[in-house]
């Protein structure tokens, strides 16, 4: 019976070195790296220059792990690549471990990466968390001549749907936008009509977004579907990024004409 | 495990000691001291929160089956603030093997726990800005099931008067959002993502 008493004592010791304790599944306690948002566009803006730019583009990998993880495979081996952009939803009940299971397989990525906030990732204590180990909800960076400006757009989660999107955000990056930049890329999780867009905002956003020097095209999750379309009529196309299970990614090539992109499957 | 939390431990430990005084007359028959509970609980981690603390009810030959009723606490940590949890716990145990005169072993225990966060944001059903049927589950409660092993500690009769044993036990959890999380995932996740390790200490009077 001695033997059974190590045993136990020594299997509960394996047990402990594992780290698995664990507090909750909304416990914010979060290891390893954080603030990822803010370090990836350093590398971003430090290693792109001029008009030419290669970027990919995923959206709603929550729950969907091993499937992020063959499509980290299959963006690494593409061949200058500036960055990689999540659309959001990384997780699906806004749970740390959720989060913390996705920034370790986007850690993966040889290329910088960048996280946008999905309505899934604001439920319970997923913004606190995703706020840590990402950054704010609302953000731009430069790529060379090319700004990329991510809006949370999520306005069914916040108490005040008319907080969102942030156009005050908006009207300062126009404000402050450098001269040197001659394209803009619009990223959001969800695209206007959605239920998840506050709709009474939709044209004042299609506006404002037109202010932005050069406008491409709104990229866009949320649907779980490829979908490309003029969604005000006019010339600027809303991007929908399909979810990972869809097992594709979208390859954007940008040039001084102008923008085109690609469908991958792996 | 952190220096902190077992401060925790002890803290709630020593809180909970004068209750012991209070069932000396746990030999009187009647409804009332039947349903007093005659066992003090305190947890460390196991899905519902850093530290918890509270009583159980054993019934069934040796206490089979055990029912608790668990307060936690969950630490501010990342998030915006601490928070409290309760834990409603059902515990079977099938079988127990006298490991020396005042030892006892429970190899297996299991059961079923049900959690839930006091405060903060979290909704039991979706509010009603949502189209029905949104989400489709619930933030603010979690399911649980756990498998684990105890150890009884039998105390000399000197002692019986306000203790009868103690007891040390280990569980591995696992709630739903890790069970769905797990099964679509198996090749990246590991089984240590899938289970969460929870240690407590139980006072019986």
């Amino acid at each position: 019976m001695k033997n059974a008493l190590l045993y136990i004592l020594l299997s509960a010791l394996l047990l402990c070195s594992c780290d698995m304790f664990s507090y909750h599944p909304y416990d914010c306690k979060i290891d390893g790296p954080v603030h990822l948002t803010d370090k990836n566009i350093g590398r971003i803006e430090s290693q792109t220059y001029g008009d030419t730019l290669r970027f990919a583009v995923i959206s709603d990998t929550q729950r969907w792990y091993d499937d992020l993880n063959d499509c980290v495979k299959a963006i690494n081996k593409e061949k200058g690549i500036s960055f990689v952009i999540n659309c959001g939803d990384l997780s699906d009940f806004g749970a740390t471990d959720e989060f913390i299971w996705q920034r370790d397989i986007m850690q993966r990525l040889k290329y910088p990466f960048i996280c946008l906030i999905g309505n899934h990732d604001m439920l319970g204590t997923g913004e606190e968390t995703y706020r840590h180990i990402f950054g704010n909800l609302n953000f731009s960076f430069t790529a060379g001549k090319n700004l990329f400006v991510c809006l949370n757009t999520n306005a069914l989660e916040e108490e005040h749907m008319d907080d969102v999107p942030d156009f005050g955000f908006m009207q300062s990056t126009i404000y402050n936008c450098p001269d040197s930049i001659e394209r803009t890329f619009i990223a959001v999780h969800a695209q206007p009509g959605s239920e998840q867009f506050n709709n009474d905002a939709q044209y004042r956003f299609h506006d404002l977004i037109q202010k932005f020097p050069g406008i491409q095209c709104c990229l866009s999750g949320h649907g779980h579907k490829m979908e490309d379309k003029a969604l005000f009529g006019d010339s600027i196309r809303y991007i929908m990024c399909p979810n990972i299970h869809k097992r594709e990614y979208l390859l954007f090539t940008v040039t001084k004409e102008g923008f085109s992109y690609e469908v991958s499957r792996f | 495990m952190k220096y902190h939390a077992f401060k925790h431990i002890l803290l709630v430990t020593l809180l909970l000691l004068p209750l012991a005084g209070k069932c000396e007359d746990r030999d009187r028959k009647g409804f009332w001291s039947s349903i007093i509970p005659r066992t003090v609980v305190v947890q460390y981690a196991g899905n519902i929160g850093a530290v918890s603390a509270g009583a159980e009810w054993s019934y069934g030959k040796n206490g089979r089956w055990g029912t608790s009723l668990l307060f936690g606490y969950l630490p501010k940590h990342h998030s915006d603030c601490a928070k409290g949890t309760v834990t409603l716990k059902q515990r079977f145990t099938p079988f127990n093997i006298r490991v020396k005169e005042n030892i006892d072993f429970r190899p297996l225990e299991c059961g079923i726990f049900f959690n839930t966060i006091m405060n903060g944001e979290f909704w039991i059903t979706e509010p009603d800005k949502y189209p029905k049927g949104y989400y489709g589950f619930a933030t603010r409660v979690r399911s649980n099931i756990f498998i684990g092993q105890r150890f009884d500690f039998l105390l000399p009769a000197k002692y019986k008067c306000n203790i009868k044993s103690l007891s040390v036990y280990y569980e591995l959890s696992t709630s739903d959002f890790h069970i769905c999380s797990y099964f679509p995932n198996y090749k990246y996740l590991d089984l240590s993502d899938l289970f969460c390790l929870g240690v407590g200490m139980k006072m019986n009077f």
